[in-house]
């Protein structure tokens, strides 16, 4: 039986909605009543989307019923999609760059953006990317630029020091 | 009232009032593209700026800009997918993949020619209804917001491969809505602890992290360009603005939408572009979802629309229609200004040149994106390496810039990633924002007819009517719905 | 030689005790405008960008900017929680002299009495800088209301509705304090977004009337849209609404005690506060500025048009604090009822 990852997402959708419709019980009836309706028929669902995951043949007429709509989505175009998305990306896969985002939010918390801007931007776009040094660098001016002058400057709005320097 | 609009049209017409008209166009269109910076900021920022203007320039300025933000936001939702303002929310849907597909000129245009006509309809209406102000103002309460709410909701179920999914991506913006306090009951819900999360998820920050992230990260992992790289055109221009007169039912309907959205107490923008988008989804056979030009037709049309119907309930009683609307009046006593029955009657002249100034301000900004239409599409031919991590930081500074709270560019991160899981998976991002947007206006509604009618709010005509709709919306595809050719 | 040696030190030591003793009253007018030159103030706003009270903060902004030379004040709109965030976020800032705050003093006044456990401040031990305004509260009803008294009010045949933007909010412990001192029972319609819905509600017809402060019902008011039927005050001091009743006059001096308490939490109205710790030095380049701002003529100008002022310094403001806190303690019993 093997288990598709989309099993394991739904598994992790349906812990979320647990959280709040048992959360729920602990509030005011009022404030009871929107989390419990919503929440309930979500769970429901997951628990369907688990098991047509795991046992697909049992579930094959569920899941006819569920493509039905009246949306034409263009076939061709989806055929296209999904080709692109097989092929595989070309300069790594998304985990890599979603670390990379992760280190960028943790540098902005630890030490501000404007240390955070150039370590991500020349980081990735030479480290990872394989740009050209002196392109890192252009780029990393001017979005500096942008930030000092639209948000600082501009909207008045301190940009965040790092918790290492407050 | 004919001498009124004259003189309306001629303070409007003044060279200098012009000047502020243009000037506040290009500001407003800067502050749009922004992400995280909208109308209501806009006009924070710029109302001490009006201080040494007059009456009249001050006014034209204030109103244009307002008028070019929500069109900023609609050219960075359509070329880069990330949403400027909440308003532009639903013109990312397909106006994104209109670019990927190559017709990133056709897109802009439309959406440019959508939304400046889209003006003219809401101003036309707004001078035509002045009579009726105040009765129409007085016939939308509770039970119709729900409604109308809840009409727009159901599009959830129609986006995407899978009405379960779609279910479920909507259910779980519904859910995220509620964290916070809920104002019935003084309840505050699913806050973790914090003191962050006493106003629950912040949806710009989870918009900038399900779009701007999730689609930036997309986009430097498979490389080359947003446009598909066989495709080296980027679209007429000449025909988007055609599209719009051929879709001109659905243009004319949709603005409407977005008037009687506007008239609604309570109900923003964000909420106004999403139901127009629900409506098109439901009422006309297209590929929504995947760059059909009515997905950007929609929502667009509605946008400017509704800052007519903003207007109204503050000509008609002085009641803000929307936050803007008090920066506004803010800005108009500053300058002697007194909306109310004043507007209306003496001083009639000044909503006329209200009324002007926001067509011409509209039409100007309009035509402003038609004219570098071209040239803003070139963006999707750039590198993806070199743009993908450009819209990252700018994505982080924006969602930082809205509030200034760090746990923001908290919510954009983790909604980037949750963005990532929903693609993968299939489920469907569109429907978690309508969702998230949606949530707290349908339950808050809720509990007010409630309180104030019991259940027999639902007898209501104008109710009645919307319910019957919505129901209708749903069945539709259940009961009339073709299977989808291929799709297992 | 020794002798004038002793008689010197002995001189020297007297008027070093005289220096010393005279010290405190120095340090009571110490003023450290020096540390302010080329610095950024912090000037937070619990609530949203266009609102009352960001429009008080924008209005003051130039003005302190100059009359605290070299500074540059920033708005922080801080939302969330009905004020709370930005108060506990005003609270939690650092007692630099750099960070102010203009907060709901009403409201933060009633959460601390209550004990909200989301309410994370002191107000006790917050710097009070001044207040910028305090507004008379009243009752309005839609102008085709048959209620035209607080006395048709009283001999209503049915359950009077009330409009209300959440429960614990402002208007809903002004309603139910003054409803219970007039000894009228009620029925509350909550959960509306603003003061603006909820307004727009009773002219729907959809409740008989809103509490609120003046101001925001000024507009519907002038505009002949709603009356006022009575003002929360111990007397006609408002030229504003001079022909309305006060709820001393309706209510008699029974229940004096208790409208005196809604008086002094609601006379706290808006103030300007800094967190704790504040050094004095600091705190009076804040109290002198904004007192200076509050009287500059441009700034009068400003209050005529966009929103009122009724100044009052800093030392004051915190008396009126700790009035209203006493006043509201005595109602606290009163408060957690409506609660339930």
């Amino acid at each position: 039986m093997k288990v598709p990852e989309t099993v394991y997402f739904a598994l992790f959708l349906l812990l979320v909605t647990l959280f709040f419709v048992i959360g729920a019980f602990s509030y005011d009836p009022v404030a009871r009543v929107f989390p419990l309706i919503i929440g309930i028929p979500v769970a429901v669902f997951l628990v369907l989307q688990i098991f047509t995951g795991i046992f697909p043949k049992t579930f094959s007429a569920l899941q006819r019923l569920d493509t039905k709509q009246v949306i034409q989505v263009d076939q061709v175009l989806m055929a296209q999609a999904k080709a692109v998305r097989a092929a595989g990306p070309k300069k790594g896969r998304e985990l890599d760059y979603f670390a990379w985002t992760g280190v960028f939010v943790l540098a902005i918390y630890l030490a501000g953006f404007f240390l955070a801007i150039p370590l991500f931007l020349l980081g990735l776009l030479c480290l990872q990317l394989k740009e050209k040094f002196w392109l890192g660098v252009v780029i990393t001016a001017v979005m500096l630029g942008v930030a000092y002058f639209g948000f600082a400057v501009l909207m008045e709005v301190p940009l965040f020091r790092g918790i290492l320097f407050s | 009232m004919l001498d009124a609009a004259l003189q309306g049209l001629l303070m409007a017409a003044e060279p200098g009032v012009l000047l502020y008209v243009a000037f506040g166009t290009v500001l407003g269109l800067i502050f749009g593209v922004i992400p995280g910076l909208n109308g209501p900021i806009a006009l924070a920022l710029l109302t001490p700026l009006t201080y040494k203007m007059d009456a009249a320039s001050a006014m034209a300025f204030l109103l244009a800009t307002y008028g070019a933000v929500s069109y900023g936001g609609s050219v960075s939702a359509i070329l880069i997918g990330v949403p400027g303002t909440g308003e532009n929310v639903a013109t990312c849907f397909d106006g994104y993949e209109m670019t990927k597909k190559g017709e990133a000129g056709r897109a802009l245009a439309a959406s440019a020619t959508a939304s400046g006509l889209g003006a003219i309809v809401g101003v036309v209406v707004l001078i035509a209804l002045l009579p009726v102000l105040r009765g129409i103002v007085l016939s939308f309460g509770p039970p119709e917001v729900l409604m109308i709410s809840l009409w727009g909701l159901t599009a959830i179920a129609a986006l995407g491969g899978s009405i379960q999914r779609g279910l479920i991506s909507g259910g779980i913006g519904l859910l995220l809505a509620t964290v916070g306090f809920e104002p019935v009951s003084g309840t505050l819900r699913y806050a973790l602890g914090t003191i962050y999360l006493y106003d629950g998820i912040n949806l710009t920050a989870a918009l900038i992290g399900l779009f701007a992230v999730t689609e930036s990260i997309s986009l430097v992992a498979k490389g080359g360009t947003i446009q598909r790289p066989d495709i080296r055109a980027i679209g007429s221009v000449l025909e988007g603005v055609k599209d719009v007169f051929r879709h001109w039912f659905l243009f004319v309907r949709c603005s409407i939408i977005g008037l009687i959205v506007g008239i609604m107490p309570g109900v923003g923008g964000a909420v106004g572009n999403i139901i127009a988008y629900s409506h098109a989804l439901q009422t006309t056979k297209g590929n929504y979802g995947t760059g059909d030009v009515r997905g950007v037709i929609a929502p667009e049309s509605s946008v400017n629309s509704k800052e007519g119907g903003d207007l109204i309930p503050t000509i008609a009683f002085g009641v803000p229609g929307a936050a803007s609307m008090a920066i506004l009046l803010n800005a108009f006593y500053l300058h002697g200004l007194n909306p109310g029955k004043e507007l209306l009657t003496t001083k009639l002249s000044y909503t006329f040149l209200m009324a002007f100034t926001l067509l011409v301000g509209n039409i100007l900004s309009s035509l402003f994106g038609l004219s570098f239409a071209r040239l803003l599409s070139k963006i999707a031919l750039v590198r993806a390496s070199v743009l993908a991590p450009l819209i990252l930081v700018f994505s982080f500074l924006g969602s930082y810039g809205v509030n200034g709270r760090i746990g923001d560019v908290a919510v954009t991160f983790l909604f980037g990633l949750l963005g990532l899981w929903l693609k993968k998976y299939d489920y469907v991002r569109a429907a978690v924002v309508i969702g998230l947007v949606l949530g707290e206006i349908i339950e808050r509604s809720y509990h007010l007819s409630i309180q104030t009618f019991g259940w027999s709010f639902l007898l209501r005509p104008l109710t009645l009517i919307l319910l019957a709709f919505t129901i209708l919306t749903l069945l539709y595809p259940v009961i009339w719905g073709k299977e989808k050719e291929g799709e297992a | 030689m020794i002798t004038s040696h002793y008689k010197i030190s002995l001189l020297l030591a007297g008027l070093l005790s005289l220096a010393l003793t005279l010290l405190p009253s120095a340090e009571a007018q110490e003023k450290d405008y020096a540390f302010y030159k080329g610095k950024v103030i912090e000037f937070v706003v619990p609530y949203a960008v266009g609102g009352g009270f960001d429009a008080y903060a924008r209005g003051l902004k130039p003005h302190l900017e100059n009359y605290i030379p070299g500074t540059t004040v920033v708005i922080r709109n801080m939302t969330g929680g009905g004020g709370l965030t930005g108060t506990n976020q005003l609270y939690r800032s650092k007692g630099d002299g750099l960070t102010v705050g203009i907060i709901n003093g009403a409201g933060m006044v009633l959460n601390q009495i209550l004990g909200a456990k989301e309410a994370l401040y002191d107000l006790n031990k917050m710097g009070w800088v001044g207040r910028v305004y305090a507004d008379t509260h009243v009752l309005a009803v839609p102008s085709k209301s048959p209620f035209r008294t607080a006395q048709d009010l009283k001999n209503a045949k049915r359950t009077i509705v009330m409009a209300q933007t959440g429960k614990g909010s402002d208007d809903f412990f002004l309603t139910y304090l003054a409803f219970k001192a007039l000894g009228i029972p009620h029925r509350n319609i909550i959960g509306f977004q603003g003061a603006p819905e909820a307004i727009m509600a009773v002219l729907r017809g959809e409740e008989d009337g809103f509490m609120d402060s003046y101001s925001t019902l000024e507009k519907v008011i002038k505009e002949g849209e709603m009356r006022v039927i009575f003002q929360v005050s111990l007397a006609r001091d408002d030229p504003r609404i001079k022909d309305s009743p006060t709820l001393l006059e309706l209510v008699g001096e029974d229940a004096g005690e208790m409208i005196t308490g809604i008086s002094s939490v609601f006379a706290f109205e808006r103030p300007i506060a800094a967190p704790p710790g504040v050094s004095p030095a600091r705190l009076n380049v804040l109290r002198e500025a904004l007192w200076a701002s509050l009287q500059d003529p441009g700034m009068i100008e400003w209050s005529k048009k966009v929103r009122p002022i009724l100044p009052l310094r800093g030392e004051e403001t915190e008396k009126l604090l700790r009035q209203a806190l006493a006043a509201g303690n005595k109602l606290k019993p009163l408060l957690e009822d409506s609660l339930k």
